[in-house]
């Protein structure tokens, strides 16, 4: 089984194989261009202004590619791998021989899925390593959205996720089409709502005082702080007065004539910033990593148990 | 002595959900038969053997192959399958399907599908998808014979070929029964295609068996009738006509196991294949509407 696997599902292993190595090829040699560009720069004492002239669209395109590559992989190798025999009748075929089905379902997807996502794996942590450059640079500070997704441990469990719904869609349409849009949809909704939804919840957000309004005034203080939201997570802004209470405090509070039922007419207010900070940058991939590879692994167990009642 | 039964089954049924596909089947097939599995469109036929195969599980009752029930954990080793339309990987070359066959059995003997893709005269390294749909059937019968099967069971082969195709996957098959031994059930909706090759018959309608049994013992056991339309009710004892049909002045009964019918008018001769299971086949349609005619 494991040949026939190999056979049916090499071409794009292969593909994406090259595709990969090819991207990592890239990265890797932005990765000591921008090194040495940042280096030179910092000894002739010029200021680097240069530098997003220079790489702004490298990063912006190796950005969108990271982000959409896991939806690709999940829509080209996870929706055909059952859809695809069970439209041409070969599962036939194949469970008519001396194979059942759940080593003809494992087998495929060992063999065919498995490497893309080990591939996946390694890609992240080669986008880790080759964006560390510009991982303190506004925009690309790798706790930010869009950025903690394209690096790091996650691209391989979301490639295990995408691949898991597009597999398990096929196994259960037995068309090819409607798995691959269920892969693409399931992973942009999936993942933009841990992103927004569960991401920031991971650990006990840090807060800082970052600004104070005195009693009666209509105008905000910002406070210096060592908090660059540039490079952190940001959970909330709350606002609380002298006893630490929140309050409600809306943008009209900070207008001219601000009303009377404002908080800041019978005390001070202080802003008080929630926020991630970047060293747990690791933390939080592990933890992304292993929810998303539990919700790739439960997609998979509904397949194989419908596998199992399956009439054909 | 006892016979070996290659396949059997017992209040066999399988319910989808639309509705019952085979409901209380029971038959036994000896091995070394050729066996016609003839039906109309609809009539369980390729439920019955997705059922001997393990695809399906039964709803009710059992099927064996050579004794053994089927597993979950692949086909029966003794049973080869060449299902419907042939499926076979389309991008594979025919040496990648023989590979594959060998990939996918234990038990495969290379040489003879290699001898059987030979005797074919299909170039080994053209891709599935270029082939014709006889070179195709060839292929897909060394596969399913690879296996060495002693049951082999075909769904529908003749269907998509044309007739010179036809006779040469006839002529194969036949070949390799006659060197092998094996027993044989082939399943088609066009009797003309398996007359003269099957001494075992199975007639399925309406989810059930109508008529099973050697294809000389089944004739002998029958007598075609034919005489004056006027003449002919409570001529035959009740129970005994299979089929009657009357076209203007003559009728035609068809009585299972009836004494010779003396009677002026009356002539009587043994059917054929044919008129048999057609008459088996309408009378199982005509039960059918009047059974759907009273529920309605």
């Amino acid at each position: 089984m494991i040949w026939v696997a190999w056979r049916q599902h090499r071409t794009p292993l292969l593909t994406t194989g090259g595709l990969l190595a090819a991207i990592a090829a890239v990265m890797t040699y932005h990765r000591f261009d921008m090194l040495d560009y940042l280096s030179r720069c910092a000894v002739t004492e010029q200021p680097c202004a240069g530098f997003h002239d220079r790489y702004g669209g490298y990063l912006q395109l190796i950005r969108l590619v990271l982000l959409a590559l896991p939806a690709l992989v999940g829509m080209f190798i996870g929706g055909p791998l059952f859809a695809r025999d069970l439209e041409q009748d070969t599962h036939i075929l194949s469970l008519t021989q001396s194979v059942g089905r759940t080593r003809w379902w494992a087998t495929k997807l060992l063999v065919g899925g498995v490497p893309v996502v080990a591939m996946m794996l390694a890609l992240g942590l080669v986008a880790a390593w080759a964006l560390a450059p510009v991982s303190e640079l506004a925009g690309f500070a790798r706790m930010q959205h869009m950025v903690f997704e394209i690096q790091g441990l996650v691209l391989g469990p979301y490639t295990l996720l995408g691949l898991a719904v597009g597999a398990t869609a096929g196994l259960l349409s037995r068309r090819t089409l409607p798995a691959m849009v269920a892969a693409v949809v399931a992973y942009v909704v999936v993942l933009a709502g841990v992103g927004v939804g569960v991401r920031p919840h991971y650990a006990e957000p840090v807060q800082a005082v970052t600004g104070v309004v005195e009693q009666g005034s209509d105008r905000i203080h910002h406070v210096e702080t060592d908090v660059d939201r540039a490079q952190v997570l940001m959970v909330a802004n709350s606002y609380r007065d002298q006893d630490g209470n929140p309050v409600a405090f809306s943008w009209g509070c900070l207008s001219a004539g601000a009303a009377a039922d404002c908080p800041q007419r019978t005390g001070p207010i202080t802003e008080v910033t929630s926020y991630q900070p970047a060293s747990r940058f690791w933390a939080f991939q592990s933890i992304e990593s292993g929810i998303f590879a539990a919700l790739g692994a439960v997609v998979l167990a509904l397949g194989w148990w419908r596998l199992r009642r399956r009439v054909w | 002595m006892s016979t070996t039964i290659a396949l059997a089954a017992a209040e066999l049924g399988k319910r989808y959900k639309r509705g019952w596909a085979l409901r209380g089947c029971g038959f036994e097939l000896p091995a070394g038969r050729v066996a016609a599995l003839v039906g109309p469109n609809g009539a369980g036929k390729s439920t019955l053997m997705a059922l001997a195969t393990g695809l399906l599980t039964p709803t009710t009752g059992t099927i064996r192959i050579f004794g053994d029930q089927p597993v979950r954990s692949g086909t029966h080793p003794k049973l080869g399958f060449l299902a419907q339309d042939k499926p076979l990987f389309r991008r594979f070359t025919v040496a990648e399907t023989l590979h594959a066959g060998r990939a996918l059995n234990p038990t495969w003997d290379q040489a003879y599908a290699e001898r059987l893709i030979a005797e074919a005269g299909v170039p080994t390294q053209a891709r599935i998808n270029t082939l014709s749909g006889g070179q195709r059937t060839r292929v897909a019968l060394a596969v399913a014979l690879g296996r060495r099967p002693e049951l082999l069971m075909l769904d529908e082969p003749l269907a998509d070929l044309d007739p010179v195709a036809r006779d040469e996957v006839m002529q194969t098959l036949m070949a390799e029964v006659a060197e092998t031994g094996m027993t044989v059930l082939l399943s088609s909706h066009v009797l003309a295609e398996l007359d003269g090759v099957c001494d075992h018959l199975l007639v399925l309608a309406g989810g059930g068996v109508r008529l099973s049994g050697d294809v000389d013992d089944l004739l002998a056991e029958h007598q075609l009738l034919i005489g004056p339309s006027e003449d002919s009710a409570g001529l035959f004892p009740t129970g005994s006509v299979v089929e009657s049909r009357s076209t203007g002045r003559q009728a035609t009964v068809l009585v299972r196991g009836a004494a010779p019918v003396d009677r002026p008018g009356w002539v009587a001769h043994e059917p054929t294949l044919e008129e048999l299971v057609k008459a088996y086949l309408r009378s199982a349609g005509k039960a059918k509407a009047v059974a759907e005619a009273v529920s309605a």
